[in-house]
């Protein structure tokens, strides 16, 4: 399946049937191939048109080039569907994207007719994503078929991969990724998965390579066994992956059976299997996103307890209750590190954990703060505050986040900033460019640091017991 | 396991108290010390080799809620108390119950659930919680996918809001975690073993001084006439 999805996922040439301007999804396709750097050509089909959103048409299947096309969209009606996959797979055109709604999602009518549509596709060899999916974006190769609109921000290619059965909620997540300033390798909406399956994506996403960490949206899964085999893969490869799956509340449950008819699960059984399987499970769009960015950009901690500095008292209460809410370990400098620490700053300072560097600590000697704290062997990550700059020129107190950021290390302890003020581009770019991920909103960025824990102390422990599996 | 084949040649769809329990220690759980009296005569002789004070319950594969049921007596103190509980239990349970349950009484302030039930898409599951009458309510439980490494079992005991109750309590020493652990793997063994079972209730679990105890115990069958939905186990 693999090599099969390599070439899916990197279509070059591609004909979409059933391109028009009555609905957006040519439209938003179009729009991402005119973006800088993008490639794949776009062949419209449309017997009315000669050309769509600028760009020459052809009046049927037949009229498509020879031996060129080898990727088809398909967005016409549910009912023309199977007729059209036929007929591209006549043409040799057996990488298909299906975006048509009006299939098990919708009845049992429509669930006969994904019955149909299944047994085509394995007639006639199609390789099919959805139906009701709005497509992919493989921003590492830089192709795009997806169909929504929400996208913005540059697309940066980069480590993590994105995987929704649903289109629009995953829509979300990769906007606000991208926000983020955080690089994507592929982002894939599987909707009915007739074919292809959330299993297969993330198979996929694990083999290739270039993705170092997966976030999905997921509303079931159909394969659990084989779900298992996947997390323990992962677990090998130290591929976190993050879900946030719907299914805690009955109404939750309901709307994931009635969006893609799978099984939400128990919530407290899947709990578990998450949680023996190493897969992180989490509330919020929020949290999956900083989770996803702390992942792609720190080195797992040698253990979970965590060292603070700030330049508030009030903050330091604030953090450590926070901690203490979210069972993350704070423990006490060492005897060496408060010694040190009473040399660096001002006398009335009291060195603990949070540390209060006092407002004087800020304006010098902030250089040698930082050492002692990275040099303590109680902490095996640092939260230092850090003033996200909202320019080149407009730094808060110079020298002050070079601090920290000129001791993140790729093979080191890792090192989250504590951002005190709203975090522009500038400064999101600025953070990415020194290979560190920030702390925007204290509540989604403590959780995503403990699900940093949690995932550090699964792999110890996957490494001495469940390695031989 | 021959007590399930006969169980199941009879019909039955739950294991008494008593076989649940058999059940429970072939695979090394700590249970109650106990017998099936036929007779009060026999249920003296009983309660003095377990020792006083003891419990007495109306024993049957069919009755599943005998607390409800009115067919519990606790804390025996002597003869007297027995043989009238005897005939307590006897009038009250006349024609539904074959015998008299005489068991070893368990004192402990701190009282779990554990179980087993087979998820249809993950096969058998291991639960663990807190236990009490506030169980249905506080649904203070957590669940892991048999088979349980032992450092499944430990962490999943954790997990639960009430984890608290496992340190030193009101005067009484730490629970034992890894009797607890062990306990919660052997449900899991079971899982896999059995697949005749279908679900198994451990309630109470009571830690005794740090030794938890099945107080209770259910096995449910499969059922084999209705719709099997338990046939995707997993495995």
């Amino acid at each position: 399946m693999n090599e099969r999805l390599q070439k899916f996922f990197s279509p070059m040439n591609i004909a979409v049937v059933g391109a028009s301007t009555r609905n957006m999804f040519f439209g938003n396709m179009a729009g991402y191939s005119r973006r800088k750097g993008a490639v794949g050509r776009f062949y419209p089909v449309n017997p009315g048109a000669d050309e769509v959103c600028g760009i020459p048409a052809v009046p049927s299947i037949s009229h498509l080039p020879e031996h060129t096309i080898d990727f088809a969209v398909v967005m016409v009606k549910s009912s023309l569907a199977l007729a059209t996959l036929d007929e591209l797979a006549g043409r040799g055109i057996k990488n298909a994207l299906l975006i048509s709604g009006g299939f098990a999602e919708a009845g049992n009518e429509g669930a006969r007719l994904q019955e149909s549509l299944k047994r085509l596709c394995r007639e006639k060899d199609i390789c099919l994503l959805g139906p009701n999916c709005l497509g992919f974006m493989n921003v590492g190769d830089r192709v795009s078929v997806f169909a929504g609109a929400a996208v913005e921000g540059d697309l940066n290619p980069g480590t993590i991969g994105i995987l929704g059965q649903s289109g629009a909620a995953s829509e979300a997540i990769v906007t606000k990724v991208l926000k983020k300033g955080l690089g994507v390798s592929l982002y894939v909406t599987t909707g009915n998965e007739a074919i292809i399956t959330s299993e297969d994506c993330l198979e996929y996403m694990l083999e290739s390579g270039t993705t170092r960490v997966i976030i999905g949206f997921l509303e079931g899964f159909r394969d659990v066994p084989r779900m298992k085999r996947i997390a323990l893969d992962a677990a090998r490869r130290k591929i976190p992956i993050v879900l946030l799956k719907i299914g805690r509340s009955e109404k939750g449950r309901q709307a994931a059976r009635s969006h893609t008819g799978a099984l939400a699960g128990n919530a407290p059984v899947m709990d578990g299997f998450f949680r023996q399987f190493g897969i992180i499970r989490v509330e919020t769009i929020e949290e999956l996103v900083e989770t996803a960015g702390i992942f792609s950009r720190c080195p797992l901690p040698a253990g979970g307890r965590v060292g603070i500095s700030t330049m508030s008292g009030g903050l330091c209460g604030l953090y450590a209750d926070l901690c203490a809410r979210l069972s993350i370990e704070v423990p006490d400098l060492s005897p060496d590190t408060i010694d040190s620490l009473k040399q660096s700053l001002p006398d009335f300072a009291q060195p603990a954990n949070p540390l209060d560097v006092t407002g004087a600590g800020f304006t010098s000697g902030m250089d040698r703060v930082i050492k002692t704290l990275l040099a303590d062997e109680n902490i095996d990550i640092l939260l230092p505050i850090s003033f996200p700059p909202r320019s080149e020129t407009e730094g808060f107190v110079p020298g002050f986040n070079e601090a920290f950021l000129s001791h993140i290390d790729p093979a080191g302890k890792p090192i989250i900033p504590i951002t005190f003020r709203e975090v522009s581009d500038y400064a999101r770019t600025y953070y990415r460019d020194h290979g560190a991920y920030f702390i925007e909103h204290a509540e989604d960025g403590f959780k995503a640091v403990s699900h940093l824990v949690r995932y550090a102390q699964f792999q110890r422990r996957f490494g001495r017991t469940r390695e031989g599996i | 396991m021959k007590i399930i084949e006969d169980a199941i040649l009879r019909g039955e769809k739950t294991l008494s108290e008593f076989d649940s329990k058999k059940v429970l220690e072939a695979y090394s759980i700590p249970v109650t010390r106990e017998f099936i009296a036929k007779s009060t005569a026999e249920a003296k002789v009983f309660a003095r080799e377990i020792g006083y004070p003891v419990v007495l319950k109306g024993s049957s594969s069919t009755l599943t809620h005998k607390t409800e049921l009115n067919m519990v007596e606790l804390n025996i103190k002597d003869e007297k108390a027995l043989e009238e509980a005897c005939q307590s239990i006897e009038e009250r349970g006349k024609g539904r119950i074959d015998g008299i349950l005489v068991q070893q009484m368990i004192r402990g302030e701190r009282e779990f659930v554990a179980g087993l039930i087979r998820d249809p898409q993950l096969g058998p599951c291991v639960m663990f919680g807190l236990g009490g009458i506030f169980t249905e309510v506080l649904k203070d439980v957590t669940f892991r996918v048999a088979p349980l490494e032992m450092e499944d079992a430990l962490e999943m005991i954790t997990e639960i809001k009430a984890k608290k109750i496992l340190d030193r309590f009101r005067g009484k020493p730490a629970v034992n975690r890894d009797l607890l652990a062990n306990i919660l793997r052997s449900l899991g063994r079971i899982g896999l073993d059995i697949p005749e079972i279908a679900e198994i209730d451990i309630n109470p679990l009571i830690v005794h001084d740090e030794i938890p105890v099945a107080v209770d115990a259910l096995v449910v069958l499969r059922d084999r006439n209705g719709d099997d939905s338990y046939s995707r186990d997993g495995r």
